[in-house]
């Protein structure tokens, strides 16, 4: 029988996601790790980095069901709730602001208010799949624009841009939202 | 012993560098392959560590490298990988490495991995 689905957009899912929640994973162990050998007066934060380590986890677990029933065909619910961005930055930053510090991130977020319906458990989940990516592989300068329903993340000093990211514009587009991305901007437009 | 860490992921690269220094080893890092491969020159480490998913030059295209320069092909290495796939192993053993470790490792796990690959 031959296969309905997009084999190669399987492995692209299954090394994101595998990749990422392992390497979450290793932060938490190493952590606890170098914690109960008394190193804590080194790290006087670790159960915040554990608690943003289980925030990345929690995640990408999410992703990663959402990408496989993309790929495999599983219609996307048509479901809408309503959803502001500019809340799920702000509610991003707070989660992860030692990832920002120790990145050397100086982060600028100017929003509006603007709100838009959509399938909100995908469109909240890539986006801050998006954010962890940046968050965790750029450097320097990130700055995040946002008026009335285009959004902008543009990057000093970007990190690679993961393969994954075709397969979200594909899903966006699936929900009538934009996403492009270039090494050094990203852009999605929301409501479209 | 010195020991030469090479992972992009800065934090988990900060506290298994902690942890080595802990043990009383000299730690130098790097933040992706072709760092490691300009310190590995540098500093004349005793072991290896390369992370397998880097930007700019991979682990597996470090040790590569590595192994063909005079000055680094005999040194051990071990790759750390968040890939744990059968292909995977194949590519690092192909690539030279001395040993392959998957994440999550607990750096006691790591540790007793460099006492062993060093012997």
């Amino acid at each position: 029988m031959e296969d309905a689905y997009n084999t190669e957009e399987l492995s692209v899912v299954r090394e994101y996601f595998s990749h990422n929640i392992r390497t979450s994973t290793a932060m938490v162990v190493a952590t606890v790790m170098v914690f109960k050998c008394g190193l804590g007066d080194d790290m006087e934060n670790m159960s915040d980095v554990i608690s943003e380590s289980a925030y990345f986890l929690d995640v990408y677990d999410k992703g990663m069901e959402i990408l496989f029933d993309f790929v495999l065909g599983v219609p996307v619910s048509t479901d809408k709730e309503e959803i502001e961005p500019s809340r799920l930055i702000s509610h991003f930053t707070t989660k992860v602001p030692i990832t920002i510090a120790e990145q050397g991130i100086s982060l600028s977020v100017d929003t509006d208010s603007f709100k838009f319906k959509s399938n909100g458990h995908i469109v909240k989940n890539l986006l801050e799949i998006i954010l962890c990516e940046e968050a965790r592989k750029s450097r320097g300068s990130v700055k995040i624009t946002g008026r009335n329903g285009v959004y902008v993340i543009e990057k000093e000093n970007p990190g690679e841009t993961p393969a994954i990211f075709a397969i979200f514009a594909r899903l966006f587009g699936k929900l009538g939202i934009g996403f492009s991305y270039g090494e050094k901007r990203l852009e999605l437009r929301f409501g479209q | 012993m010195k020991i030469l860490i090479a992972d992009d992921e800065l934090r988990l690269r900060k506290v298994v560098a902690l942890y080595l220094r802990k043990c009383g080893h000299d730690v130098v890092e790097a933040e992706n392959g072709k760092q490691a491969v300009e310190m590995a020159e540098k500093h004349d480490p005793d072991v290896i560590i390369l992370d397998v998913m880097m930007p700019e030059m991979t682990g597996l295209e470090a040790t590569k490298l590595l192994r063909q320069n005079e000055r680094t092909k005999e040194k051990p290495i071990i790759l750390l990988t968040a890939n744990a796939g059968e292909k995977d192993y194949k590519l690092g053993g192909e690539a030279g490495a001395d040993r392959y470790m998957t994440k999550p490792f607990s750096p006691k796990e790591l540790m007793e991995a460099v006492s062993e690959t060093v012997k």
